[in-house]
């Protein structure tokens, strides 16, 4: 992951001032989640699909050196030459080495979380090959020199008008031209060419079949399809992770990974690739397997499956902390609630401590990951453990005390809990002091009158609900 | 070949310590038990954005009609497992093999024939051996797939499980695409566009084999 120290409180801000976008940004994805949900529901087995998922999953990450044997066996016997990148530095000193023997001056590439990780493209630029991202969202942010701040809809926190903007400058569209057909036939104009002018093809995996030494890569755009069916090489990046075992368990995952991501039934092309393709000759294939810091995840019990995941995005799409932070607050490739599970492992927790904290545990994310990671569960164990190390600010750190406090002396909890309701009122404007960046961008609900228990104790054991007329959250 | 000594040092790094309980595969999933019916193929091909056209009144006919659309086509290129089905429609010219695929860039209208087709997702299978002018069906502006009318299959798990089992005895397939409607992003505030990098248009119609 990139080297930046990441400081959500701080880059979170940034964004949060705009509410306008704030708000159009929560509903853009909140539509997404609300398409996947539709996409799930007439799936018969979504369930059952799930749970097989998760088991293929486990199973992999416990036979990773076999499968990978394996994999390699079959992939050199179908053509592909196959290395291995213990570190990010490898897998650049590798690629540069393919591109620069075989004088490659202009490379495509399809959206590969990993090389982004890793800073392949700038490594590349700055040995002179030129690297064009041909996913239309990472296309987008690669012209404004940003990161992608979701891992499917890189450019989701950009407006038609700014897309606008930049691609009058870069791609001589009209001036104030928004319209998204007009701008996606501009961006497909000039990705055509260069699909074609390309010497290289540059790609990443979204499954590896061990038994057929087969990568499958699917995208919407067909821009993975054009940018290995014509240019005279193609180099596969992908991370150790990515390993499935038979091309029959890939059927799972491609039920599983559109309607996750966009509520499509299948993404638009998910293609098997074996090797060089035999009707060019010359045409070679390299395949990269990447480690770099995977495996500070995989010795770690509690987090370990975490590596299971398949970028389908929702988890970020459900999370009410992501829609609204966005996701360059987390200033990891990998935002969101996973992001935030990942990032202590890659990163380690010194540089990651304030990501674990950036969710509400609300528990959303865990239920609709196809995957079932859990990763609510996984960002509170980590929190444990950067207490332990002493991560966690002072303020953050009493008000854990206190709560573990109150939740093992029940009469410390019931006096608490009219303090704190006599506070809540109070706060509703906004709390001072070192909390006050919970009450900055929401407004808390009002307090009710009266304690749960006080009114379980008078009528609530007769009644329907709390005495609390002003109150509409329960 | 990878170094041996590399390969193992690398695996060593994803190895569970000894003693650990490894969960086993959990076997091979079925899936539920979909129908193999065109019209629910019709309803997931509409939703993700294709066509669905009847072989009326003939096969011929209804593949010219196709070609033409309302507009005098430009250049009509078929696939030459396509080509085979073409018999007594005119306008087109069949794939040449060629070692400079970027030649079909200015198509305006491919036609190619899909192996099977999966009602589930509307997702057609093409592979090397169908379309080793693989790169036709991605330059095209726009693309008619024919697919045999009797290899439809309902559920996708079954659609794969067709094609691992081919891969697993052998065959040499250098690629295998499943497509399921025309290129599409919304990666411009979440605005649906048909259209892409890849095809703007797609149609599909069942024939007879
Ligand atoms: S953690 Fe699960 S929900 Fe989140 S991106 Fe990965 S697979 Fe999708």
């Amino acid at each position: 992951m990139t080297a930046r120290v990441p400081q959500f409180h701080v880059d979170s801000e940034k964004f949060l001032a705009d509410q306008e976008r704030v708000g159009w940004h929560d509903g853009a994805l909140w539509h997404l989640r609300y398409k996947r949900d539709l996409a799930t529901q007439v799936v018969p087995d979504w369930e059952k699909l799930r749970d097989q998922a998760a088991a293929i999953k486990a199973h992999v990450l416990d036979h990773i050196p076999t499968l990978l044997s394996q994999f390699i066996t079959n992939a050199e016997a179908a053509g592909w030459v196959v290395h291995l990148a213990p570190e990010a530095d490898d897998l650049k000193r590798i690629v540069l080495d393919l591109l620069q023997k075989n004088g490659v001056t202009k490379a495509v590439k399809s959206k590969s979380m990993l090389t982004e990780e890793c800073g392949l493209n700038h490594h590349l630029e700055a040995n002179g090959v030129e690297v064009v991202d041909t996913d239309l969202g990472e296309r987008i942010v690669q012209l404004r020199h940003e990161p992608p701040s979701h891992i499917v809809v890189p450019a989701i926190h950009l407006k038609r008008g700014e897309i606008g903007e930049l691609f009058h400058e870069h791609l001589g569209t009209a001036k104030g031209e928004d319209d998204p057909i007009r701008l996606t036939r501009a961006a497909r104009a000039d990705l055509r060419k260069r699909f074609i002018g390309a010497q290289a093809g540059l790609t990443g995996v979204n499954f590896a079949v061990a038994d057929s030494g087969a990568i499958v890569i699917c995208t919407n755009e067909g821009n993975a399809d054009l940018g290995t069916a014509l240019q005279p090489l193609h180099i596969a990046c992908m991370g150790v992770e990515k390993l499935i075992p038979t091309a029959a368990d890939a059927g799972v995952f491609l039920r599983l990974l559109a309607r996750s991501a966009t509520g499509q039934p299948i993404t638009t092309y998910s293609t098997h690739i074996r090797g060089p393709d035999p009707t060019r000759p010359g045409h070679q294939a390299h395949l990269v397997i990447v480690d770099a810091g995977r495996r500070r995840l995989f010795a770690d019990d509690e987090h370990r499956r975490a590596l299971s995941c398949i970028r389908c995005g929702a988890c970020l799409n459900t999370c009410p902390v992501y829609r609204r932070a966005s996701g360059h607050a987390y200033g990891t490739t990998v935002p969101g609630p996973i992001g935030a599970v990942l990032a202590p492992a890659m990163i380690g927790t010194a540089k990651a401590k304030e990501l674990p904290f950036a969710s509400t545990l609300c528990g959303s994310c865990t239920n609709v990951c196809p995957v079932k990671i859990d990763l609510h569960d996984q960002l509170l164990s980590w929190r444990r453990r950067l207490a332990r190390e002493g991560h966690v600010p002072f303020s953050k750190r009493f008000a854990m005390k206190i709560g573990a406090q109150a939740l093992s002396y029940p009469w410390l909890f019931s006096l608490g809990g009219k303090i704190a309701r006599t506070f809540w009122g109070l706060a509703r404007k906004g709390i001072p002091g070192p909390h006050a960046g919970w009450t900055k961008h929401r407004d808390l609900p009002p307090a009710p009158k009266q304690s749960f228990r006080g009114w379980w104790k008078s009528d609530g054991q007769n009644q329907g609900n709390p005495t609390n007329k002003d109150q509409d959250h329960g | 070949m990878v170094d041996g000594a590399a390969l193992a040092a690398f695996s060593m790094r994803f190895q569970r310590p000894v003693g650990s309980v490894l969960k086993a595969h959990p076997g091979v999933y079925p899936g539920p038990d979909l129908p193999a019916s065109w019209d629910v193929f019709a309803t997931s091909l509409k939703s993700v954005g294709g066509v669905l056209l009847n072989a009326q009144p003939s096969q011929a006919q209804a593949i010219q009609a196709a070609i033409d659309m309302g507009r005098a086509p430009g250049r009509v290129v078929a696939s030459a497992a396509a080509a085979r089905l073409l018999t007594g429609v005119t306008g087109w010219e069949t794939a040449r093999v060629t070692t400079t695929p970027q030649e079909w860039e200015d198509v305006d209208l491919a036609i190619i024939r899909a192996e099977s087709a999966c009602a589930e997702n509307a997702a057609l299978l093409v592979t090397s051996s169908s379309l080793p002018e693989r790169a036709l069906a991605f330059l095209a502006q726009r693309i008619l797939v024919l697919v045999p009318r009797n290899r439809l299959i309902g559920g996708f798990m079954a659609a794969q499980a067709e094609l691992a089992r081919r891969l697993a005895d052998g065959e040499a397939l250098h690629h295998a695409t499943w497509m399921s409607g025309p290129s599409k992003t919304a990666d411009i505030e979440q605005t649906l566009v048909i259209g892409a990098h890849g095809v703007c248009a797609l149609a599909v119609m069942p024939v007879d084999a």
